[in-house]
């Protein structure tokens, strides 16, 4: 015996509201407790499909949790992992170089406190880089809620981190060998930026892909 | 094969003697998606959608690997067992 799409939404809305936001999880456990509760009823379960549910999930609803938080872990882990990947690829060091030259242009055709004022917007790129995304997806393709690409915010978190930490020893760079280092440092934290841009679009093509045309 | 499917299949093939939970299975699932060993797909079915899992081609290798160090794991246990066995 199949559940009707009134008893599929009643547990969809049962487990958003018990914290399981993101739906690429959350599809997952709808479809499990619905086969859980489907089997029970073919078994000869004849009461109300409430009763069963609600017998289903006082036994099983802590396992449903743990599982929600392990697989945010598997999404981080999903990200990072793609990330390390672009780092070996031959587009790392061609992004470097790149940007090395392209600072090190800059630096020459500017004084050193103008430099330093062009470069101070480095950190907003990549987050603004990801607003864009996001809000391209979410509003524009109409995408739902998915796990790995709201935990993007983190790696982007953490290039912003890493932007902010160069230019706050920017501060302390004279005209010399320092400003070499500067450019390295600028140069290293726009390709990770530049790569998890990358990593984010091709994990919002995944998600676009895999859902979209069955929504 | 999806998950629910799964846990029946080791519950039917073990004849109940090993009962996988969905907070051990999934998790499992998601990590070894994450490390490239299984492809996923999503289907509509009965209402709702469904997740289908597979081996990918690293999987498959995968699989035969760890089985065989299983089967070489066996072999030792039995030798330090039984060692009439081995």
């Amino acid at each position: 015996m199949n559940l009707t799409k009134e008893n599929i939404q009643f547990i969809d809305t049962y487990l958003d509201n018990s914290d399981i936001v993101f739906v690429d999880i959350r599809m997952e456990m709808v479809d499990h407790v619905a086969s859980g509760i489907e089997a029970k009823m073919s078994e000869g379960d004849t009461r109300d499909f409430y009763f069963i549910f609600k017998d289903y999930m006082v036994e099983n609803k802590a396992k449903l949790l743990d599982d929600n938080r392990k697989f945010l872990t598997s999404a981080d882990k999903k990200i990072w992992k793609a990330l390390l990947k672009e780092l070996v690829k031959p587009i790392m060091p061609l992004l470097l170089s790149a940007s090395f030259l392209g600072f090190y242009f800059l630096h020459k055709n500017l004084s050193l406190e103008i430099f330093k004022n062009v470069v101070s917007v480095i950190p907003l790129l990549g987050l603004i880089g990801f607003l864009l995304m996001y809000v391209v997806y979410s509003q524009v393709k109409q995408l739902k809620r998915f796990s790995a690409v709201e935990r993007l915010a983190w790696p982007f978190f953490v290039s912003y981190q890493m932007s902010v930490i160069v230019l706050n020893f920017s501060k302390t760079v004279k005209e010399g060998y320092a400003t070499f280092w500067l450019i390295g440092g600028l140069s290293l934290a726009l390709t990770f930026m530049l790569l998890l841009i990358r990593v984010s679009l091709k994990i919002f093509k995944t998600y676009n892909e895999r859902f979209k045309p069955i929504e | 094969m999806y998950g629910y499917e799964m846990t029946q299949k080791v519950k039917a093939l073990t004849k109940g003697e090993l009962n996988i939970t969905e907070g051990a299975l999934y998790p499992a699932l998601h990590k070894l998606e994450a490390e490239g060993l299984l492809d996923v797909e999503v289907a509509k079915v009965d209402n709702r959608l469904r997740k289908y899992y597979k081996l990918t081609e690293q999987g498959t290798k995968e699989t035969v690997s760890k089985l065989e160090e299983l089967a070489e794991y066996i072999k030792t246990m039995q030798s330090l067992v039984n060692p009439k066995l081995a």
